[in-house]
């Protein structure tokens, strides 16, 4: 009966702790804001193709696990504050493990990660990139993935989808 | 006696109607009817018989997945400086209907103003209906609705690899945009100064707008 209790409160929390608000990033200029749903990864991990393509088969068992992935990227230094402080925020509220960060080409990466159901599995990956002050053309680039990840995996899921950062990435997950 | 039955039927027909005003949920369907009504919206379906496909050269489960497309519906609604009040409005109604539990959301995308949203109706393995929603504050608001019985993007995927090795009859696309004046050039391909003057005779801007239709990666 105890045990119930607990599991119904830590479902309730953790559920709590997934619905964080990212309406305050609604209204950001110049910002971009992309968001898979995991209806989405339900469809494309559905889809019943007895395909050749060992890639697609790979990551379609990488997409089965995955809830959520959001990216937002933008240039505008004002939004790229606000956009940073959000996302540190995020990472304090959230009590992420910070994975690496590297400082490349005056732009800085850094990875953050929650526990997911062992220890190579991850529930939550972040990855921010701060474009630096002074040049204008580097994005700073706010990434989150939610689900039970495979770490190993991350960087074919995030070369499908094009994300920036991708050496970076898989630097950091390899 | 006769009195009664007009009055019986009069009562009915006030409660149909009352009934079908009552609906507090217009569906996407209801939209799309009412607004080949509304002044500025431009509404048009789409066959699927349109891409000249030859079925019998296709696989079994390529026709089934052929067969489960019914057709395309388009709504737009051009945004110029005299309706903006009404699209906002329009744009509002239309986002109600499309955040209703009936439909999925896959994928939504923001930038500076440009919305886009990807959602669908039905289940995974049996897709009834799949929407493209698009508005940006230059455009205006645009939405394709692919209906169908029972899609599976699995077999429409399938078909669609199948149908590369496969020459396309253009025709029946080219004469549509003929029809509403959308000149080609003599490669067959979609002239760009014809598609602005459409463009601009809607009112739209389209001085900053670089077209590349006939782009081919």
């Amino acid at each position: 009966m105890k045990n119930l209790i607990y599991i119904t409160a830590f479902l309730l929390t953790s559920g709590i702790a997934m619905a964080q608000n990212f309406n305050a990033l609604d209204n950001l200029k110049n910002t971009s804001e992309t968001v898979v749903t995991d209806e989405m990864f339900a469809l494309i991990a559905g889809v019943d193709i007895d395909s050749d393509d060992k890639e697609f088969n790979e990551i379609k068992k990488i997409i089965d696990n995955l809830k959520e992935l959001r990216i937002y990227a933008t240039d505008n230094p004002t939004s790229a504050a606000t956009l940073n402080s959000f996302a540190q925020k995020y990472i304090a509220n959230n009590n992420l493990v910070k994975l690496m960060h590297v400082k490349e080409d005056g732009q800085m990466f850094s990875f953050h990660m929650r526990k997911g159901s062992n220890d190579k599995k991850v529930r939550d990956l972040v990855m921010l990139i701060n474009g630096s002050g002074d040049n204008d053309d580097k994005d700073t680039v706010f990434l989150i993935i939610s689900g039970d990840i495979d770490l190993n995996q991350i960087s074919k899921l995030t070369k499908m989808m094009n994300v920036p950062g991708q050496k970076q990435i898989e630097d950091a997950t390899n | 006696m006769n009195n009664l039955i007009i009055r019986i039927l009069a009562l009915g027909i006030t409660f149909i109607l009352f009934l079908t005003s009552c609906s507090s949920d217009p569906s996407l369907q209801q939209y799309f009817v009412d607004s080949q009504e509304k002044q500025g919206f431009i509404t048009t379906t789409i066959p699927k018989s349109i891409l000249g496909l030859d079925v019998s050269q296709m696989s079994d489960k390529s026709q089934e997945a052929y067969n489960s497309i019914n057709k395309v519906n388009l709504l737009y609604y051009p945004i110029d400086k005299q309706n903006t009040a009404a699209f906002e409005k329009e744009n509002a109604q239309l986002n109600a209907i499309l955040k209703s539990d009936d439909f999925k959301t896959l994928m939504t995308h923001k930038s500076d103003g440009v919305n886009m949203r990807f959602l669908y109706d039905g289940s995974s393995e049996s897709i009834d209906e799949m929407i493209i929603y698009g508005s940006s504050p230059e455009m205006g608001l645009g939405v394709a609705r692919v209906l169908g019985d029972d899609m599976k993007l699995g077999s429409i995927m399938k078909m669609m690899e199948e149908m590369k090795n496969v020459n396309l009859d253009q025709t029946g696309i080219n004469n549509i945009l003929k029809d509403i004046g959308v000149d080609l050039n003599e490669e067959g391909e979609i002239d760009e100064e014809a598609v602005k003057k459409i463009m601009a005779s809607k009112g739209m801007d389209t001085t900053n707008l670089d077209i590349d239709m006939n782009s081919k990666e």
